[in-house]
């Protein structure tokens, strides 16, 4: 592995964590603002329930159950081909667990692709899964 | 007249048979004459003498000929001619004890009739040896032929204690007599005996092929019991008619009547078995029912170039002469290449076919010298409509990209024909409507009450007619005629599948009093007010998932609100309980478009998936890889001190090669395929559960994709050691996938694409309670290269299982019910568990019958 490999990919981790940081603690505590995480025309799927765009992710934020997550693995990879996109775009993957309402605690992961806009880290897709599918 | 005979001669006879002392005492002669004098017949031989002259010597077998033509004159009266011998200018044989026979011959002035109208003189002599007990008994040899036959039943077709006479005449025991099956006397005595003998109630079959047998009516005596074959084949049964009266109350698994003349008329009109239908199930191998419904009138009846008037483009005012015509009317769509099947041609069709006119039913359809083929009736509105305004061409529909919005042109049309009157109607003919009827009493379970539409043109029984479900009015009416067979019994009718575009009016439905679930899924609904009219129907649970409705709203809980706007007292939508938190529930997969399908099966996902699974496979997994692939691996599964040391040792493999919990920059990134695969190499075997699996298309386009899956794999190294060990490894996994496409026009059509790898990962989880619990229960109709839809069990096979668990265990049927489907319908599985239930007094005495 090449020197700019792996200053590229110490920098996507470091990216990853400040990312995960803030989408959590969004998630948990200021669901209102969540929308602002995304690019105007991202992708999300929760469980396999999709939604697009910007406001369409926002709403379906705002019908989840209030939540509580503990992230307990994190990997992050830069995607370095470019038919992907000219744009800096790293993957990153989180895991932990979470506690939604009333419910018992599960486990659940997540995958973002999110990418470079204006200076600022915005989510391109993301996919949620709870390892234990019932709500 | 008077001729002088032979002298006296004595014949002997093989075994302790006596020998028939010929003396002549009675010299009268009897030949060309109707009358002759009774008083002298007693019961001594007769000498007979067949004059042929040798006319008949051109023939390959003479003598049978002259048997055959001597037998048809006596008529079905008994008659065993002994001592047969065959001369060059006459034969002669003797016979006794046959005075009907003897009137027969008499009364055809004792001339037989050859073939090609000559006629054959014969002679009589009466009384030319004394008869003695001891001598030759015809029908006393049968009986011991029969007893004979008894002792070695034989097998066919895996069926055992078949009784094979099989060209009976032919027996060396009938050397000095001669016993014909066409002879109806000769039968009868023949199906007594083998009635008679004490041994007959082991046969469970009889062979009577090749014995150019006529009449069935001997046959009647075997009526009381079911055998497993009777084979007909190869006799001379004329009469469909006749058969069918002959063996109305015979009752065997296998009929088998090939090689008879009768197969001609069949062939015409299978139908003519009908009545025979719960008699044998199989006919020389095709299911009988299936018989008639091969009859296709194009192949049996209809003669294209003579038959019926052709209207083409010509002379279209022509079709008006035929307007209440009640035959048949075939319409002709060439299509020299082939290029539309079925199914397209009908769809193409049916955008023509005008929905506010008479339902239009193709019936026998048919691809005959380079043309789609089918016959109409009673829809002469139609016909004008297709001739008239779309002036006898099919439109051809293309989906053409204009920018971003696909749109449908008609930029091509195939001009067709009709050919009008073409056939009558003819009572074997297919009617719809009890053809439907037919299919709908097949398709519907009374023990759950569910009438199951799916596909419902794919059902063997509306094989020759199309019940194109995309006209409303089709719809309406063959729902119309369910509601009136179900009336009040049906609970749920599942129509998915089924082109369905509307519903015209929800009457039928309303008349099913007991309805309460409607699966309406993947049809071409287009918008929920084509179905607005089932809101008075008070549905708790309906399907439209895979409608083009449903792709309207772009929250999963605007759906329902749009839906529970329409139909207010839903419990249930898709599946999905409303009554918890709607629009959360989980999906199985989610694709960005469903193009991307593709992706989740053959073309990747799975390919990569079986071939990650063991290592000799594995290593095939380089193809997706390329020089700058990055991977990573994570492991949130530590082994602890109650993990087993295989289990530890399969989790440490993984744990190896994966980044720590908060990853450290820079290590354990792999990157370049051969890196990767050096990893690969030293995972363990694992197999997946494929039905665990849910996977996420998160992006697919012309460059690139984005897929990710997760559900659960187990441990599967050495195989045999986690048998001796117990329960294997069980592990949550998820992977996640950034595809570049690297080649396209690649494939037979030009339009595959070739994918790589740009970026990897592999998480591996512990697995939780549940889906160590659930998982692999499917595996293996996944090991059989199955798919699981392929093998869901119809409902009645469980039906049957249901039924036998009841024999077996003796439980109410709920319990019945409940231990299969927890088992998911293994029977042994259910079974193992019902006994562990008892075992551990989980049953109460009021769980059983």
């Amino acid at each position: 592995m090449d020197n700019e490999l792996k200053s590229k990919v110490e920098a996507c981790s470091r990216t990853a964590e400040d990312f995960t940081r803030i989408y959590y603690a969004s998630f948990d505590n200021r669901r209102q603002h969540m929308g602002r995480l995304y690019i105007d025309n991202a992708i999300f799927s929760w469980n396999g329930n999709g939604a697009n765009g910007r406001d369409m992710i926002e709403r379906y934020f705002s019908e989840l159950p209030s939540s509580s997550h503990q992230l307990s693995t994190l990997d992050a990879q830069p995607i370095l081909d470019a038919a992907v996109s000219n744009q800096l775009t790293y993957l990153i993957l989180a895991s932990g667990t979470v506690k939604y309402a009333e419910q018992p605690m599960r486990w659940f992961q997540q995958s973002f692709i999110i990418t470079a806009e204006n200076e600022k880290w915005k989510i391109a897709s993301d996919c949620y899964r709870l390892q234990e599918c019932m709500l | 007249m008077k001729v002088k005979m032979s002298k006296r001669r004595i014949i002997y006879f093989d075994g302790r048979v006596a020998p028939i002392n010929l003396e002549y005492n009675d010299p009268k002669i009897y030949s060309q004459c109707k009358n002759y004098d009774q008083s002298g017949i007693s019961c001594n031989w007769h000498e007979f003498r067949i004059n042929h002259n040798g006319l008949l010597n051109y023939l390959k077998d003479s003598t049978e000929t002259i048997l055959n033509i001597l037998f048809a004159a006596v008529d079905g009266e008994e008659f065993y001619p002994v001592a047969y011998q065959a001369g060059t200018k006459f034969d002669t044989f003797l016979a006794r004890a046959c005075r009907p026979a003897l009137d027969k011959l008499f009364a055809q002035g004792l001339k037989l009739r050859g073939p090609s109208g000559a006629t054959v003189p014969i002679t009589v002599q009466f009384n030319v040896a004394a008869f003695e007990q001891n001598q030759i008994s015809p029908q006393t040899l049968i009986s011991q032929v029969v007893n004979r036959l008894m002792d070695s039943l034989e097998q066919h077709g895996g069926i055992s204690n078949i009784l094979n006479l099989r060209d009976f005449s032919s027996k060396h025991y009938f050397r000095d007599v001669v016993v014909r099956l066409s002879n109806a006397a000769t039968f009868t005595h023949l199906c007594n005996a083998i009635n008679q003998n004490d041994r007959f109630c082991a046969v469970n079959g009889l062979i009577l092929a090749s014995n150019g047998i006529r009449s069935l009516k001997p046959l009647q005596i075997f009526g009381r019991v079911e055998y497993a074959l009777l084979d007909l084949s190869n006799n001379r049964i004329r009469s469909v008619k006749q058969l069918c009266e002959d063996l109305a109350n015979i009752k065997a698994n296998e009929l088998k009547l090939e090689n008879n003349p009768i197969m001609k008329e069949i062939g015409k009109s299978p139908d003519c078995l009908k009545p025979l239908m719960y008699n044998f199930k199989l006919v020389d191998g095709d299911p009988i029912d299936k018989m008639y419904k091969n009859y296709n009138p194009f192949i049996h009846e209809i003669n294209v170039q003579t038959n019926g008037e052709r209207i083409d483009k010509t002379n279209m005012p022509a079709l008006q002469l035929f307007k209440d015509s009640p035959d048949w009317h075939a319409f002709m769509i060439p299509d020299p290449k082939r290029e539309f099947s079925k199914d397209v041609i009908f769809d193409y069709l049916f955008i023509s076919v005008d929905q506010t006119l008479s339902e239009f039913y193709p019936c026998y359809y048919i691809y005959q010298q380079q043309e789609h083929r089918f016959l109409v009736r009673n829809c002469f509105d139609q016909i004008h409509n297709l001739v008239n305004n779309c002036s006898l061409e099919l439109k051809i529909p293309n989906l053409v990209d204009t920018d971003d919005m696909p749109q449908i042109i008609y930029d091509r049309s195939i001009s067709f024909y009709l050919l009008m009157n073409v056939c009558t109607f003819k009572k074997r003919h297919l009617d719809v409507n009890s053809t439907i009827e037919e299919a709908l009493q097949k398709r519907y379970n009374a023990m759950n009450r569910v009438l199951d539409l799916e596909q419902f043109q794919q059902d063997d029984t509306l094989k020759n007619v199309v019940v194109h479900m995309s006209s409303p009015k089709i719809t309406h009416n063959i729902l119309t005629i369910a509601s009136r067979k179900f009336i009040s019994n049906c609970s749920e009718i599942r129509m998915c599948n089924n082109k369905i575009v509307s519903l015209l009016s929800a009457r039928p439905l309303s008349l099913l009093i007991s309805l309460q679930a409607l699966d309406l899924g993947h049809n071409w609904i287009s918008d929920l007010t084509d179905i607005k009219s089932l809101r008075v129907l008070h549905l708790k649970s309906l399907r439209l998932h895979g409608n083009r409705l449903c792709n309207a709203y772009r929250l999963p809980c605007e759906y329902i609100a749009a839906v529970k706007e329409h139909f207010p007292h839903l419990t249930k939508l898709d599946g999905v309980d409303l009554g918890s938190k709607p629009g959360l529930a989980p999906q199985k997969n989610f694709l960005v478009n469903t193009a991307a399908y593709e992706l989740v099966g053959l073309l990747f996902l799975n390919t990569f998936l079986r071939e990650f699974e063991n290592l000799d496979d594995r290593y095939n997994l380089e193809k997706f890889y390329t020089d700058h692939t990055i991977f990573t691996m994570t492991c949130t599964c530590t082994a602890n001190r109650d993990t087993s040391s295989t289990h530890k040792a399969a989790i440490n493999k993984f744990t190896a090669y994966a980044r720590c919990e908060k990853m450290q920059p820079g290590s354990a990134i792999h990157f370049g395929w051969a890196n990767i695969l050096h990893i690969y190499m030293k995972l363990p075997n694992v197999k997946h559960d494929f039905s665990s699996l849910q996977t996420d298309v998160m992006h697919y386009d012309s460059k690139s994709a984005v897929i990710y899956v997760t559900g659960v794999l187990r441990d599967a190294e050495p195989e045999k050691a986690n048998v001796l060990q117990g329960e294997p490894l069980i592990l949550a996994f998820s992977r996640q996938f950034i595809l570049k496409v690297d080649a396209e026009g690649q494939g037979i059509c030009g339009r595959a694409r070739r994918y790589k790898i740009t970026n990897e990962r592999l998480n591996i989880m512990k697995a939780s309670t549940k889906q160590t619990k659930t998982s692999f229960k499917l595996d293996a109709y996944f090991n059989n290269g199955m798919d699981v839809k392929d093998e869901e069990e119809s409902v009645d096979v469980k039906e049957h299982k249901l039924l036998l668990f009841q024999e077996i265990t003796g439980l109410l049927q709920v319990w019945c019910t409940r231990c299969l489907e927890d088992a998911n319908w293994n029977f042994e599985e259910a079974l193992k568990n019902f006994l562990k239930m008892e075992a551990s007094n989980e049953l109460s005495d009021n769980s059983f019958l």
